[in-house]
Protein backbone atom coordinates (compact mmCIF):
# COMPACT_ATOMS: atom_id res chain seq x y z
CA UNK A 1 0.00 0.00 0.00
CA UNK A 2 1.22 3.69 -1.31
CA UNK A 3 -0.43 6.73 0.20
CA UNK A 4 0.79 10.25 -1.23
CA UNK A 5 2.12 11.79 2.52
CA UNK A 6 0.62 15.93 2.20
CA UNK A 7 1.62 16.68 -1.35
CA UNK A 8 5.21 16.24 0.13
CA UNK A 9 7.94 17.03 -2.76
CA UNK A 10 10.94 13.99 -1.60
CA UNK A 11 13.84 14.63 -4.31
CA UNK A 12 16.06 11.96 -3.50
CA UNK A 13 16.54 8.82 -1.25
CA UNK A 14 18.88 10.02 0.64
CA UNK A 15 17.04 12.82 1.92
CA UNK A 16 14.48 10.66 3.15
CA UNK A 17 14.37 10.11 7.21
CA UNK A 18 13.47 6.82 8.53
CA UNK A 19 11.81 8.26 11.13
CA UNK A 20 10.45 12.24 10.81
CA UNK A 21 8.55 14.28 13.47
CA UNK A 22 7.02 17.68 12.61
CA UNK A 23 4.20 19.52 14.14
CA UNK A 24 2.92 17.02 16.45
CA UNK A 25 2.81 14.32 13.66
CA UNK A 26 4.64 11.70 13.41
CA UNK A 27 5.62 9.79 9.78
CA UNK A 28 6.95 6.05 9.54
CA UNK A 29 9.14 4.87 7.17
CA UNK A 30 9.49 0.97 6.07
CA UNK A 31 12.34 0.55 3.64
CA UNK A 32 12.08 -2.92 2.35
CA UNK A 33 15.19 -2.40 0.41
CA UNK A 34 17.04 0.57 -1.43
CA UNK A 35 18.84 -0.28 -4.76
CA UNK A 36 20.28 3.75 -5.49
CA UNK A 37 21.85 2.67 -9.05
CA UNK A 38 18.45 1.64 -10.51
CA UNK A 39 16.29 4.76 -8.47
CA UNK A 40 18.82 7.20 -8.87
CA UNK A 41 17.10 8.44 -11.74
CA UNK A 42 13.94 8.65 -10.15
CA UNK A 43 11.72 11.73 -10.40
CA UNK A 44 9.54 13.04 -8.20
CA UNK A 45 6.13 11.89 -10.30
CA UNK A 46 7.51 8.56 -10.54
CA UNK A 47 8.36 8.52 -6.84
CA UNK A 48 5.45 7.14 -5.09
CA UNK A 49 5.04 4.62 -7.89
CA UNK A 50 8.20 3.79 -8.54
CA UNK A 51 10.02 4.00 -5.27
CA UNK A 52 11.43 0.83 -3.65
CA UNK A 53 9.54 2.42 -0.75
CA UNK A 54 7.01 0.04 -0.06
CA UNK A 55 5.28 1.26 2.33
CA UNK A 56 4.55 5.18 3.44
CA UNK A 57 2.47 5.63 5.81
CA UNK A 58 1.00 8.52 7.59
CA UNK A 59 0.57 9.01 11.27
CA UNK A 60 -2.85 8.83 12.80
CA UNK A 61 -4.25 12.31 14.63
CA UNK A 62 -7.57 11.81 16.26
CA UNK A 63 -9.02 13.37 19.58
CA UNK A 64 -11.22 11.47 22.04
CA UNK A 65 -12.65 13.46 25.18
CA UNK A 66 -11.27 16.61 23.73
CA UNK A 67 -7.83 15.52 23.72
CA UNK A 68 -5.36 15.67 20.87
CA UNK A 69 -3.82 12.00 20.18
CA UNK A 70 -1.39 10.56 17.58
CA UNK A 71 -0.37 7.38 16.59
CA UNK A 72 1.77 5.40 13.72
CA UNK A 73 -0.29 4.38 11.01
CA UNK A 74 0.97 0.71 12.49
CA UNK A 75 -1.20 1.15 15.28
CA UNK A 76 -4.53 2.08 13.37
CA UNK A 77 -6.46 -0.82 15.01
CA UNK A 78 -5.83 1.06 18.14
CA UNK A 79 -6.93 3.87 17.53
CA UNK A 80 -10.21 2.42 16.10
CA UNK A 81 -10.77 0.74 19.44
CA UNK A 82 -10.33 4.01 21.57
CA UNK A 83 -12.16 5.99 19.03
CA UNK A 84 -15.26 3.28 19.56
CA UNK A 85 -14.95 3.42 23.18
CA UNK A 86 -15.73 7.10 23.09
CA UNK A 87 -19.51 6.46 23.98
CA UNK A 88 -18.72 5.38 27.21
CA UNK A 89 -18.63 8.62 28.51
CA UNK A 90 -22.18 9.03 26.97
CA UNK A 91 -23.48 6.79 29.33
CA UNK A 92 -25.71 8.51 32.37
CA UNK A 93 -25.96 7.35 35.79
CA UNK A 94 -27.71 4.03 36.37
CA UNK A 95 -26.63 2.83 33.05
CA UNK A 96 -27.12 -0.52 33.11
CA UNK A 97 -30.44 -0.46 35.08
CA UNK A 98 -28.93 -1.23 38.29
CA UNK A 99 -27.58 1.58 39.29
CA UNK A 100 -24.20 2.01 37.96
CA UNK A 101 -22.08 4.76 37.92
CA UNK A 102 -21.06 7.15 34.80
CA UNK A 103 -17.31 7.48 34.12
CA UNK A 104 -15.58 10.61 34.13
CA UNK A 105 -13.03 12.53 31.60
CA UNK A 106 -10.04 12.09 33.79
CA UNK A 107 -10.40 8.43 34.39
CA UNK A 108 -10.89 7.57 30.93
CA UNK A 109 -7.98 9.62 29.52
CA UNK A 110 -6.23 7.36 31.85
CA UNK A 111 -7.17 4.45 30.09
CA UNK A 112 -6.06 5.94 26.67
CA UNK A 113 -3.18 7.12 27.81
CA UNK A 114 -1.90 3.98 28.86
CA UNK A 115 -2.68 2.22 25.85
CA UNK A 116 -1.36 5.10 23.76
CA UNK A 117 1.86 5.03 25.76
CA UNK A 118 2.54 1.14 25.95
CA UNK A 119 1.47 0.27 22.11
CA UNK A 120 3.64 3.31 20.44
CA UNK A 121 6.70 2.37 22.95
CA UNK A 122 6.37 -1.32 21.55
CA UNK A 123 5.97 0.04 18.20
CA UNK A 124 9.19 1.73 18.60
CA UNK A 125 11.50 -0.93 20.70
CA UNK A 126 13.84 -2.88 18.94
CA UNK A 127 11.10 -5.61 18.47
CA UNK A 128 8.57 -3.14 16.92
CA UNK A 129 5.83 -4.89 18.53
CA UNK A 130 2.31 -4.22 17.20
CA UNK A 131 0.22 -4.59 20.07
CA UNK A 132 -3.36 -5.74 19.53
CA UNK A 133 -6.56 -4.11 20.36
CA UNK A 134 -7.54 -3.89 23.30
CA UNK A 135 -11.63 -3.97 24.48
CA UNK A 136 -12.34 -0.47 26.26
CA UNK A 137 -15.18 -1.09 29.10
CA UNK A 138 -17.11 0.75 31.29
CA UNK A 139 -17.64 -1.06 34.95
CA UNK A 140 -20.28 -0.81 37.39
CA UNK A 141 -18.53 2.16 39.71
CA UNK A 142 -17.58 4.50 36.88
CA UNK A 143 -13.65 2.42 36.42
CA UNK A 144 -12.45 1.82 33.10
CA UNK A 145 -11.19 -1.52 32.29
CA UNK A 146 -8.47 -2.47 29.32
CA UNK A 147 -8.55 -5.81 28.73
CA UNK A 148 -6.43 -8.09 25.52
CA UNK A 149 -7.04 -11.16 24.64
CA UNK A 150 -4.94 -13.47 22.65
CA UNK A 151 -4.76 -16.83 21.77
CA UNK A 152 -2.28 -17.51 24.48
CA UNK A 153 -2.96 -14.81 26.96
CA UNK A 154 -4.80 -12.47 28.53
CA UNK A 155 -4.40 -8.67 30.41
CA UNK A 156 -7.01 -6.66 32.37
CA UNK A 157 -5.75 -3.50 34.05
CA UNK A 158 -9.06 -1.30 36.04
CA UNK A 159 -8.33 2.59 36.23
CA UNK A 160 -10.33 3.74 39.27
CA UNK A 161 -12.10 6.45 39.59
CA UNK A 162 -10.14 8.27 42.23
CA UNK A 163 -7.53 8.57 39.72
CA UNK A 164 -4.54 7.30 41.67
CA UNK A 165 -0.86 7.17 40.35
CA UNK A 166 -1.41 3.06 40.58
CA UNK A 167 -3.46 1.20 38.47
CA UNK A 168 -3.51 -2.80 39.14
CA UNK A 169 -3.44 -5.53 35.89
CA UNK A 170 -3.79 -9.33 35.94
CA UNK A 171 -1.58 -10.88 33.23
CA UNK A 172 -1.85 -14.90 32.48
CA UNK A 173 -0.61 -16.49 29.99
CA UNK A 174 -3.28 -19.65 28.98
CA UNK A 175 -0.19 -22.57 29.40
CA UNK A 176 1.29 -20.74 32.92
CA UNK A 177 -0.15 -21.44 36.43
CA UNK A 178 1.90 -18.19 37.43
CA UNK A 179 -0.12 -15.36 36.39
CA UNK A 180 0.91 -11.60 37.00
CA UNK A 181 -1.56 -9.39 39.61
CA UNK A 182 0.74 -6.25 39.81
CA UNK A 183 0.72 -2.87 40.28
CA UNK A 184 1.56 0.19 37.22
CA UNK A 185 2.32 3.70 37.87
CA UNK A 186 0.46 5.05 34.92
CA UNK A 187 1.77 8.45 35.36
CA UNK A 188 5.15 7.43 35.55
CA UNK A 189 7.98 6.13 32.72
CA UNK A 190 7.18 2.51 30.70
CA UNK A 191 7.06 -0.24 33.16
CA UNK A 192 9.83 -2.47 31.73
CA UNK A 193 8.38 -5.15 32.97
CA UNK A 194 4.50 -4.54 32.10
CA UNK A 195 6.08 -3.72 28.36
CA UNK A 196 8.34 -6.91 27.85
CA UNK A 197 5.54 -9.23 28.87
CA UNK A 198 2.53 -7.13 26.98
CA UNK A 199 5.44 -7.60 23.72
CA UNK A 200 5.58 -11.05 24.23
CA UNK A 201 1.80 -12.06 24.90
CA UNK A 202 -0.10 -9.28 23.24
CA UNK A 203 0.86 -8.96 19.46
CA UNK A 204 -1.49 -7.84 16.84
CA UNK A 205 -2.84 -11.00 14.69
CA UNK A 206 -1.77 -13.92 16.92
CA UNK A 207 -5.41 -15.10 17.29
CA UNK A 208 -8.24 -13.95 19.88
CA UNK A 209 -10.43 -16.49 20.87
CA UNK A 210 -13.62 -13.69 21.97
CA UNK A 211 -13.63 -12.52 18.37
CA UNK B 1 -28.54 -39.58 66.83
CA UNK B 2 -26.84 -38.23 63.17
CA UNK B 3 -28.69 -35.59 62.76
CA UNK B 4 -28.32 -34.29 59.02
CA UNK B 5 -29.95 -31.14 57.05
CA UNK B 6 -32.32 -31.93 54.08
CA UNK B 7 -31.99 -28.65 53.13
CA UNK B 8 -29.37 -25.83 52.71
CA UNK B 9 -30.74 -22.95 55.17
CA UNK B 10 -29.94 -18.85 54.48
CA UNK B 11 -26.60 -18.24 55.26
CA UNK B 12 -25.15 -21.42 54.42
CA UNK B 13 -22.61 -21.86 51.69
CA UNK B 14 -23.80 -23.71 48.75
CA UNK B 15 -22.92 -26.96 47.80
CA UNK B 16 -19.77 -27.20 45.12
CA UNK B 17 -21.67 -29.18 42.79
CA UNK B 18 -24.54 -27.34 41.82
CA UNK B 19 -24.27 -24.21 39.34
CA UNK B 20 -25.69 -20.37 39.49
CA UNK B 21 -27.37 -18.12 37.27
CA UNK B 22 -26.53 -14.85 36.65
CA UNK B 23 -28.16 -12.50 34.52
CA UNK B 24 -27.66 -8.64 32.66
CA UNK B 25 -28.67 -6.74 29.90
CA UNK B 26 -28.01 -7.89 26.74
CA UNK B 27 -26.10 -4.81 25.32
CA UNK B 28 -23.85 -4.76 28.61
CA UNK B 29 -22.84 -8.01 28.27
CA UNK B 30 -22.67 -8.98 24.64
CA UNK B 31 -21.11 -6.47 22.36
CA UNK B 32 -20.09 -6.82 18.89
CA UNK B 33 -16.64 -7.55 18.35
CA UNK B 34 -15.68 -7.81 22.15
CA UNK B 35 -15.37 -10.46 24.52
CA UNK B 36 -18.45 -12.03 25.69
CA UNK B 37 -19.47 -11.93 28.69
CA UNK B 38 -17.70 -9.04 29.03
CA UNK B 39 -15.95 -8.61 32.38
CA UNK B 40 -18.76 -5.66 33.53
CA UNK B 41 -20.69 -8.66 34.12
CA UNK B 42 -19.23 -9.96 37.05
CA UNK B 43 -18.75 -6.71 38.64
CA UNK B 44 -20.07 -5.01 41.68
CA UNK B 45 -22.29 -2.00 41.94
CA UNK B 46 -21.76 0.54 44.91
CA UNK B 47 -24.74 -1.39 46.14
CA UNK B 48 -23.17 -4.36 46.17
CA UNK B 49 -20.01 -2.85 47.88
CA UNK B 50 -22.48 -1.15 50.25
CA UNK B 51 -24.23 -4.73 51.13
CA UNK B 52 -20.68 -6.68 52.21
CA UNK B 53 -19.16 -6.69 48.47
CA UNK B 54 -21.47 -9.51 46.88
CA UNK B 55 -22.67 -10.62 43.69
CA UNK B 56 -26.34 -11.33 43.72
CA UNK B 57 -26.66 -15.10 41.19
CA UNK B 58 -29.61 -17.54 41.40
CA UNK B 59 -28.95 -21.20 42.96
CA UNK B 60 -29.81 -23.34 40.04
CA UNK B 61 -31.30 -25.90 42.10
CA UNK B 62 -33.91 -23.46 43.29
CA UNK B 63 -35.08 -21.61 40.02
CA UNK B 64 -35.35 -22.37 36.35
CA UNK B 65 -33.84 -19.68 33.85
CA UNK B 66 -37.31 -18.97 32.79
CA UNK B 67 -38.24 -18.36 36.45
CA UNK B 68 -34.78 -16.22 36.70
CA UNK B 69 -36.22 -13.55 33.88
CA UNK B 70 -40.19 -13.18 35.51
CA UNK B 71 -38.56 -11.93 38.12
CA UNK B 72 -37.10 -9.10 36.78
CA UNK B 73 -40.21 -8.63 34.15
CA UNK B 74 -41.78 -8.16 37.96
CA UNK B 75 -39.42 -6.34 39.12
CA UNK B 76 -39.09 -2.52 39.84
CA UNK B 77 -36.09 0.14 38.20
CA UNK B 78 -33.87 1.47 41.00
CA UNK B 79 -34.90 4.21 39.57
CA UNK B 80 -37.08 5.98 38.45
CA UNK B 81 -39.53 3.96 41.18
CA UNK B 82 -42.82 2.16 39.79
CA UNK B 83 -41.48 1.45 36.70
CA UNK B 84 -41.16 -2.53 35.66
CA UNK B 85 -37.91 -3.64 34.39
CA UNK B 86 -36.90 -4.54 30.88
CA UNK B 87 -37.04 -8.32 30.61
CA UNK B 88 -36.92 -8.95 27.23
CA UNK B 89 -32.80 -7.52 27.03
CA UNK B 90 -31.75 -9.86 29.50
CA UNK B 91 -29.22 -12.82 29.08
CA UNK B 92 -27.85 -15.59 31.72
CA UNK B 93 -24.64 -17.20 31.89
CA UNK B 94 -23.92 -19.80 34.21
CA UNK B 95 -20.95 -20.65 36.87
CA UNK B 96 -19.93 -23.47 38.55
CA UNK B 97 -19.57 -23.05 42.25
CA UNK B 98 -17.45 -25.28 42.62
CA UNK B 99 -14.88 -22.85 40.09
CA UNK B 100 -15.85 -20.02 42.02
CA UNK B 101 -14.72 -21.36 45.44
CA UNK B 102 -11.37 -22.32 43.87
CA UNK B 103 -10.64 -18.63 43.32
CA UNK B 104 -8.74 -16.97 46.00
CA UNK B 105 -10.32 -13.80 45.81
CA UNK B 106 -13.89 -15.62 46.84
CA UNK B 107 -14.82 -15.55 51.09
CA UNK B 108 -17.77 -17.11 50.65
CA UNK B 109 -20.91 -18.35 48.31
CA UNK B 110 -23.86 -17.87 50.75
CA UNK B 111 -27.65 -18.91 50.20
CA UNK B 112 -29.93 -15.88 50.79
CA UNK B 113 -32.96 -16.38 49.23
CA UNK B 114 -34.93 -12.61 49.85
CA UNK B 115 -38.53 -13.99 51.11
CA UNK B 116 -41.12 -11.14 52.13
CA UNK B 117 -44.20 -12.44 54.54
CA UNK B 118 -46.50 -10.74 52.33
CA UNK B 119 -45.59 -10.13 48.81
CA UNK B 120 -44.25 -6.56 48.17
CA UNK B 121 -45.07 -4.74 44.80
CA UNK B 122 -42.41 -4.70 42.55
CA UNK B 123 -40.02 -6.94 44.42
CA UNK B 124 -40.81 -10.83 44.09
CA UNK B 125 -39.65 -13.14 46.05
CA UNK B 126 -36.84 -15.04 45.03
CA UNK B 127 -36.05 -18.36 46.66
CA UNK B 128 -32.73 -19.21 44.45
CA UNK B 129 -31.30 -15.56 45.91
CA UNK B 130 -27.56 -16.53 46.41
CA UNK B 131 -24.41 -14.35 47.22
CA UNK B 132 -20.97 -14.49 45.80
CA UNK B 133 -18.93 -12.48 48.05
CA UNK B 134 -15.98 -11.09 46.80
CA UNK B 135 -12.92 -10.74 49.10
CA UNK B 136 -13.60 -6.66 50.27
CA UNK B 137 -9.57 -6.69 51.64
CA UNK B 138 -7.41 -5.49 48.96
CA UNK B 139 -10.32 -5.77 46.03
CA UNK B 140 -8.94 -3.30 44.12
CA UNK B 141 -5.54 -5.18 43.84
CA UNK B 142 -8.01 -8.37 43.13
CA UNK B 143 -10.19 -6.90 40.83
CA UNK B 144 -8.73 -7.52 37.18
CA UNK B 145 -8.30 -11.31 38.39
CA UNK B 146 -11.41 -11.91 39.18
CA UNK B 147 -13.57 -10.18 37.16
CA UNK B 148 -11.40 -12.16 34.34
CA UNK B 149 -11.48 -15.58 35.51
CA UNK B 150 -14.84 -15.21 36.42
CA UNK B 151 -15.47 -14.48 32.38
CA UNK B 152 -13.56 -16.57 31.07
CA UNK B 153 -15.03 -19.25 32.96
CA UNK B 154 -18.32 -18.12 32.15
CA UNK B 155 -17.23 -17.80 27.83
CA UNK B 156 -19.27 -20.55 27.08
CA UNK B 157 -21.86 -21.32 29.62
CA UNK B 158 -24.79 -19.30 28.08
CA UNK B 159 -27.64 -20.38 28.93
CA UNK B 160 -30.98 -20.57 26.62
CA UNK B 161 -34.60 -20.12 27.73
CA UNK B 162 -37.94 -20.08 26.64
CA UNK B 163 -38.78 -16.40 26.03
CA UNK B 164 -42.74 -17.31 24.61
CA UNK B 165 -43.27 -18.81 28.15
CA UNK B 166 -41.67 -16.15 30.28
CA UNK B 167 -43.85 -13.28 28.67
CA UNK B 168 -46.78 -15.47 29.30
CA UNK B 169 -46.06 -15.13 33.32
CA UNK B 170 -44.76 -11.48 33.11
CA UNK B 171 -47.81 -10.19 31.61
CA UNK B 172 -49.55 -12.08 34.11
CA UNK B 173 -47.80 -10.76 37.05
CA UNK B 174 -48.08 -7.16 35.61
CA UNK B 175 -51.81 -7.24 35.06
CA UNK B 176 -52.24 -8.75 38.71
CA UNK B 177 -50.25 -5.53 40.40
CA UNK B 178 -52.68 -2.88 38.47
Amino acid sequence: MTQVVENRKINYLDDIPNYYRGNKTMILWSVDSINNDEDSNINNEDFFTKSPLKYIKTPISFAVADTDFVLPYDLSHIKNAITKSESILKLKENWDEEGALPTDKKTFLNAIRFIIKYSSYLLESKEKTVLDYPDISILRDGAIAVNWETKNASFTIIFEKDDKDVSYYYAKEKNSFIPLRYGVNIKGDIDKTTAIWMSENLKYNQGNPFR
Amino acid sequence: MDVRKSEIQPGEPLPLTDSVYRHGVNTMVEKEDRYTPTIYFFDLSQTDKNTGYSLSVDWDKKTTPEESIIRIGCSYKTKPDFEFKNYKNRVIYALEIAFIDSLDWISKIEYSPTIHTKEILGHPNNKAHSLVFYDKAEYAQNRPALLTELRNHAKDKKIEFDMTKVEVFVEKCRKNKK
